[in-house]
């Protein structure tokens, strides 16, 4: 059994997540090779590049099997950003893209989620807090501060999520976007812990001690 | 309140970090690893790192930085000068680099934003725009080639076909302001936001702490310092905290 592996689909900007699991005590594999995959303690499935390129790079791997059984094992796995996106039914990202289907949900370009409001960007770049629509935070979030801030930068969000999967949203325009989803021993972020400081660090040791 | 971004510009020679004024007149500053350690741990938001003699090398040199500062610095970070190509930027974005910049190579030509963007997704690319005040008095010309050479191109509306071509974030430098401490050119960045969506990320000129609250009525959504910073005229901390007394915030927590 290896530990943490964080899946490879051949784009964007891995090693930051891997310096960041390396920063708080762990020696994460990364990989898409299947057996890897399934004999993980705790799988990874980090965010960058586009969904179309994501799901075909799994799926030529056969490393998007794998990721869907481990789901079902009921260990660990966190996607982060596109790799949160990729749990969900499907993407509209240039034509529609199935996803992994682990969460019931849809992936949207920004504007098509909320009415621009007079300061709207797209990308959504930049540090915001959470909402959080539990009473009690999340094995995640434990020992986070309320207004803690992490690093968004996205063009697509997730909707029609079953408001029970979505732990916490974020402010963008005059919507409220899914910012972290669990169902189960699955969890996702749609932005960047790797690179929200020493917040982020907290929710991967929280993640690692799930 | 508004939110913006806080970033260090550390422009790198060779294995040094240096300053210039005007972008000329160059002088040496320091080992860029520690500033940027130093920079991090003060809670800047985040780093930007511009190879000032990539053309001269015929490639961008900053690999070996980023693998390093990306290991112990976990915020953003965007790596810039001389990239020509995808798989020049594929080199830096594997080194620890979460967004490239490109000037001199988009002028020439324009398509490579959008075989990076393709390649990378808009989010990790950033167009910088070195503009200069035409002489006539009206508008601003697209420097290249580290502020030497002319483009001959309007630079708001190389801004506004930046972002058409697939441009994530505008990095627009003030070239007359840049290393003076003279305060923004807040009507060049003005112009540049009536014109587009994407984030504008500003630099060139700060000098007072009540810049910052130009630069934020200016619709700018990230602030980047650089002389300023490197000779200690004034500190992350100080540039925060003038923030939130104001209209306008940074992040305000989790680097301590």
């Amino acid at each position: 059994v290896t530990g943490v592996v964080i899946v490879d689909y051949g784009a964007g900007n891995i090693s930051s997540v891997r310096n960041a699991f390396r920063h708080i005590g762990s020696e994460p594999l990364v990989s898409h090779d299947p057996d890897q995959i399934s004999n993980a303690k705790s799988v990874v499935l980090p965010g960058v590049g586009s969904y179309g390129a994501a799901m075909s790079f799994l799926k030529t791997t056969n490393a998007d099997a794998a990721v869907v059984q481990f789901a079902k094992t009921g260990k660990p796995l966190l996607g982060i950003c596109l790799g949160m996106q990729l749990l969900f039914d499907r993407s509209t990202e240039f034509g529609e893209t199935p996803g992994l289907g682990l969460i019931g949900g849809e992936v949207e370009v920004l504007h098509n989620i909320a009415q621009p409001s007079e300061d709207w960007k797209i990308p959504n770049v930049g540090w915001r807090s959470l909402k959080s629509t539990r009473e009690k935070p999340d094995s995640l979030l434990l020992g986070l501060p309320s207004d803690a801030e992490f690093y968004f930068t996205h063009s697509f969000s997730a909707t029609r999520v079953d408001a029970a999967d979505v732990l916490a949203t974020t402010r963008w325009s005059n919507a409220d976007l899914v910012a972290v989803v669990r169902r189960g021993n699955l969890w996702g972020t749609q932005f960047h812990p790797e690179k929200s400081g020493l917040h982020g660090l907290q929710l991967l040791s929280n993640f690692l001690s799930a | 309140l508004r939110k913006l971004r806080l970033a260090a510009r550390l422009d790198i020679k060779g294995p040094n970090l240096i300053k210039g004024i005007q972008f000329e007149g160059l002088r040496v500053v320091g080992d860029p690893r520690s500033f940027a350690a130093k920079y991090y741990n003060e809670g800047i938001d985040e780093i930007i790192f511009i190879d000032t003699v990539a053309s001269l090398y015929g490639r961008n040199q900053l690999d070996g930085l980023l693998r390093e500062v990306s290991a112990q610095a976990f915020i953003p970070l965007t790596a810039g000068g001389g990239i020509k190509s995808v798989e020049e930027a594929r080199v830096l974005f594997n080194s620890g680099a979460d967004k490239i910049a490109v000037n001199t190579a988009a002028i020439a030509k324009p398509t490579l934003i959008s075989e990076l963007a393709e390649a990378f997704g808009s989010q990790a690319i950033v167009v910088s725009i070195q503009a200069k005040r035409v002489a006539s008095g009206s508008g601003w010309e697209a420097l290249v080639e580290n502020g030497r050479e002319h483009s001959g191109l309007d630079a708001v509306e190389w801004a506004t076909h930046a972002q058409t071509l697939g441009a994530g974030e505008i990095m627009v430098t003030s070239v007359d302001r840049d290393g003076t401490k003279s305060g923004f050119d807040t009507r060049l960045f003005s112009a540049i936001r009536s014109e587009v969506r994407v984030p504008i990320t500003v630099s060139g000129g700060l000098g007072a702490l009540s810049d910052l609250a130009e630069a934020a009525d200016s619709g700018s959504d990230c602030v980047a310092v650089g002389a300023a910073l490197h000779d200690n005229s004034v500190s992350i901390e100080e540039l925060k905290n003038s923030g939130n007394t104001q209209e306008f915030g940074f992040r305000l927590g989790g680097w301590r």
